[in-house]
């Protein structure tokens, strides 16, 4: 157990006197080259749509015009079955009280 | 300073690299961004720490992958197999230790690990330490405890299994 305690307090402790990391070599040139790279390619792209923001703008544009153009559908559909049903209401008031015109050929 | 910082946290030489050009190139491009209210350092130190545990979250993603395609037998990426880790900057007779803290120092919480690594890799006080992380020297102190205990308990778990 003294031996176990012992090994954690070493290996806590193993961090003292640690000298900092240097970056690699290069290190500087990589980064300007990977700055370049990125500003190059963020110029090239004059349109904003690969964006996140800029397609999901778009998707929720194209989702309200759908549902705009089914509402409407639906309401002219709704119209149609009314006057539909005013017509067959009227004739059968009409055929109930015999007042049907027949029609001779 | 950035190199040495995301290298204590991401544990990977090729990945820290990657990790540090990405830090300097967001910091190049949001530089507006800077208000000034704080030292550039401690700005540049933020970007690296959330850079940094930003692909140590992708890395444990990574791994729960691996381990699911290990389960249906898909097999791994040999350059995914989890390696020592051995921090450039150890004395040579505590270079086992060392290895050992670094592993430990994985299951960490990401603020205690934050805080540890800022303290005992990057060498910072308390005081600027704090103002790094935004909290008090109060509640670093009592992070580092934590994070002191919790190592203690995985090292203890480690050593009795190991000796």
């Amino acid at each position: 157990m003294k031996n176990i305690d012992q090994n954690i307090e070493g290996t806590l402790n193993s961090l003292d006197g640690l000298q900092k990391a240097e970056a690699p070599v290069f290190f500087h040139t990589r980064v300007n080259a990977r700055l370049e790279k990125k500003l190059t390619s963020q110029s090239s792209q004059w349109l904003p749509i690969q964006q996140p923001v800029w397609m999901i703008a778009a998707l929720i544009l194209l989702l309200t015009a759908n549902v705009f153009l089914l509402a409407n559908l639906s309401n002219k559909n709704a119209n149609t079955n009314n006057s539909i049903a005013k017509t067959s209401n009227l004739q059968g008031f009409a055929s109930s009280y015999g007042l049907t015109t027949s029609t001779e050929y | 300073m950035v190199y040495n910082t995301v290298l204590g946290i991401v544990q990977q030489v090729q990945e820290a690299e990657d990790v540090a050009q990405e830090v300097f190139v967001q910091a190049f491009l949001n530089v507006q961004n800077f208000r000034g209210d704080s030292k550039i350092s401690t700005w540049l130190y933020r970007i690296a720490i959330t850079k940094a545990l930003d692909c140590e979250r992708k890395k444990k993603a990574k791994k729960r992958i691996n381990l699911f395609k290990n389960v249906f037998g898909i097999g791994v990426d040999a350059a995914e197999l989890v390696v020592d880790f051995h921090h450039p900057g150890v004395q040579l007779d505590k270079n086992e230790e060392a290895s050992t803290l670094f592993k430990a120092m994985q299951q960490l919480p990401e603020n205690q690990r934050t805080a540890f690594t800022l303290i005992k890799v990057e060498g910072l006080n308390y005081d600027e330490t704090s103002v790094i992380m935004q909290t008090t020297v109060k509640a670093l102190e009592a992070l580092m405890h934590r994070a002191k205990g919790n190592l203690r308990k995985t090292l203890k778990n480690y050593y009795s299994n190991h000796i």
